[in-house]
């Protein structure tokens, strides 16, 4: 029971920390239609400003914080910054070519990022009041973990009221479902863009800060994880933020639970379950039916 | 970039400066050295460390009046950690640029394909990859490793540590690698050791991770829930696995063994909270090698690179090394010569006497095992209670190696 109990509450600190990097890719899909192939290269970018500010000052739980926050924003700005640049003008050339230049755009990061700190693998320091961990079913749970859970289901919550409740969430909701209808009743939805575009970047900058102190930091660290986020995005439903909480709640536990009975699958257990999905539900578990 | 070579470059006058009185200006044709290292990519941690041990070796050759009165010029392209670039690149090298050697940085997955390219070409190679075929299955007359980094090696000597240091831990065994080739290879190659040395040992669960995998947590809680005596392990990079067990103090709940070449690296890497105290791991750790050529390399990094050295420089430097004794013994740089005076050939490294085996073409070096730890006085993660083990009984027989060969 308490192994059981344990596993479950680990395979939930996987899922959170999918579902951190995947609610910012499906929002962007959702709204602008948009592969973002450079969602892992804010990830890094938040990742690096936790390592820069950590060898300027130590952090307490407080400034980790308060950086997450400020972080986060800031590289949603640089986010929304590209979107007006580059990719603004070239959504017209469909989806596969904007899915190219922002895989262009993650390039030109990394390698930049590259100049910036160098090649070499690093680590971020996390404030000493979130090392050790708690007595939970016998067994220990690191109260980063802890935070990690907290974190993802807050942001869960605050996303869901941001598209639920607001005007701007009014606005994403009508984008995703019908842009011409949108623009012809005056809204200017190159902003609603530009802003939801800002707003996923500055998701995975958060998801880079959160990740950041348990993870190994290198300029293309983006890269390797962005296609387990897709996964995470395909099972929920691609466009769905409910669906990427399911998805990344499903394939966390999957592979908590899957790992006992199956040790060796553990490689493949992400895309078999996205194989086994997608034949049964094509449009993922929440998404809707293509258009 | 810019500050790295204007180091080198400072570092390289320096030592001109020292030299210069008694060393001659290289004059001549240079001897040209084609590199493939993975500069970016995955492994770019390595080749970064790779290259800059390459060229500070080929900068001090300068410095002391060249190879054989020549100058030596190092060529570096980037794999891109990517099989097909870094044979495109180890053929443009060789054909195009034909340079008069090669030399490879660390990739198992590289190596063979680059030692095609070399034996095609006839070209000296020299690599530091653990890929064991490298040197059997695949080697031949133009194939040289000096650092024994293998499979074998590296498996054989987590077994030995186990047997020797840990023998009243228990013999209820749990194994958890990184799901990849080498992964594979070496776990079930410690298994068959330990077992040898000790029958009594069970195996009690494995855990296969795969190599970026970003969340550890369901690993770490399924391993200390099945309640093992040791746990022995093997990851190409350890490093989120210790920042996310940190907490889980999984050394107070039982030993982890392995002899996986790059924990010293890492524990070079890590911040002090992360360290691993007490799980046993490899490497070629700078401060535990005895020597003068260990000091005067250490101490030339620091003032070329401001850090010390990892194992990855130490495993590029010890082929430069041998590849320079073999072309002052053969006295020509002709490969067919060098490739005759390689084989069988002792000669001083940076770690001490090596040979090199005659009928397969791989060094002896030994290989570091042992504990990590802090150390207040250097102020980074250490390996302690260490085991040098002689790895050369480790290596394949010259009868398996024919074997393998046909």
């Amino acid at each position: 029971m308490n192994t059981i109990a344990m596993q479950f509450l680990s395979g939930l600190t996987s899922a959170m920390f999918l579902f951190l990097l995947a609610a910012g890719l499906s929002l962007i899909f959702g709204v602008s239609r948009v592969i973002n192939v450079s969602h892992g290269a804010f990830y890094m970018l938040g990742a690096y400003l936790l390592v820069t500010v950590g060898r300027l000052t130590t952090l307490d739980a407080t400034g980790f914080v308060l950086l997450a926050i400020v972080g986060s924003i800031l590289v949603g700005l640089f986010g929304g910054l590209l979107e007006i640049l580059i990719l603004r003008h070239v959504y017209k050339g469909g989806m596969l070519f904007v899915a190219l230049v922002t895989f262009g755009m993650l390039a030109v990061i990394e390698e930049t990022a590259k100049i910036i700190w160098g090649a070499e693998l690093t680590t971020a320091t996390k404030p000493a009041s979130l090392e050790g961990a708690a007595q939970v079913f016998g067994g220990a749970l690191p109260h980063y973990n802890i935070m990690l859970i907290t974190a993802g289901l807050l942001l869960a919550l605050g996303v869901w009221a941001v598209v639920e409740k607001t005007r701007f969430g009014l606005l994403i909701r009508a984008a995703s479902m019908d842009r011409e209808m949108l623009s012809a009743l005056g809204i200017d939805v190159p902003r609603v863009f530009t802003v939801t575009f800002a707003f996923g970047a500055g998701l995975a900058g958060l998801a880079g800060i959160l990740a950041a102190p348990m993870v190994s930091i290198s300029p293309s660290m983006g890269s390797s994880i962005i296609i387990e986020a897709f996964a995470v995005v395909v099972i929920g439903g691609l466009g769905s933020l409910p669906g990427s909480l399911l998805g990344a709640f499903i394939v966390g536990e999957a592979l908590a639970f899957g790992i006992l009975a199956l040790p060796g699958l553990a490689l493949v257990m992400v895309y078999l379950l996205m194989a086994i999905i997608l034949i049964l539900r094509p449009e993922g578990l929440l998404g809707g039916k293509a258009s | 970039m810019a500050r790295m070579a204007a180091r080198t470059a400072l570092a390289a006058l320096g030592i001109a400066l020292t030299w210069g009185a008694q060393a001659q200006t290289p004059t001549g044709k240079p001897i040209v050295i084609g590199m493939i290292a993975e500069q970016s990519g995955p492994l770019g941690f390595y080749g970064q460390e790779t290259t800059r041990s390459a060229q500070i070796f080929v900068d001090q050759m300068n410095a002391k009046g060249g190879l054989l009165g020549r100058p030596v010029r190092l060529i570096v392209r980037d794999s891109k950690t990517a099989v097909n670039e870094a044979v495109r690149q180890a053929r443009d090298l060789a054909l195009s640029e034909n340079v008069d050697f090669l030399l490879h940085s660390i990739s198992s997955a590289e190596c063979v394909g680059i030692g095609n390219v070399a034996t095609q070409a006839k070209k000296i190679l020299f690599s530091a990859c653990g890929n064991d075929d490298f040197t059997t299955k695949s080697g031949g007359r133009y194939i040289f490793r000096i650092p024994n980094i293998v499979a074998r090696t590296q498996g054989f000597a987590a077994a030995d540590y186990a047997a020797q240091k840990l023998q009243n831990a228990g013999n209820r065994y749990y194994l958890i690698a990184h799901d990849f080739a080498a992964g594979r290879a070496i776990m079930e190659l410690f298994k068959t050791r330990i077992k040898e040395i000790n029958p009594k040992v069970e195996i009690i669960g494995e855990a296969w991770p795969k190599l970026n995998e970003a969340s550890y947590a369901p690993f770490i809680t399924a391993m200390t829930e099945a309640k093992p005596d040791v746990v022995s392990y093997f990851f190409a990079f350890g490093l989120p696995f210790w920042q996310q067990s940190a907490s889980y103090e999984l050394g107070k709940r039982f030993p982890l063994v392995s002899s996986y070449w790059g924990g010293s690296d890492e524990m070079q890497t890590l911040p002090r909270n992360s360290i691993p105290v007490g799980a046993v791991m490899g490497g070629l750790p700078w401060y535990a090698i005895d020597g003068e050529a260990n000091k005067t390399f250490v101490e030339l990094y620091r003032k070329t690179y401001n850090k010390p050295p990892l194992t990855a420089a130490y495993l590029v430097l010890l082929n430069l090394e041998a590849l320079k004794a073999g072309i002052e013994k053969a006295g020509t740089i002709e490969t067919e010569k060098v490739a005759d005076t390689l084989p069988g050939m002792e000669f001083n490294s940076v770690l001490g006497p090596v040979k090199i085996r005659k009928f397969d073409n791989q060094g002896t070096t030994p290989l570091w095992t042992g504990r990590a730890a802090w150390d207040e006085t250097l102020n980074t993660g250490v390996l302690t209670d260490i085991l040098k083990l002689p790895t050369e009984v480790y290596l394949p027989s010259e009868e398996e190696v024919k074997k393998l060969r046909q």
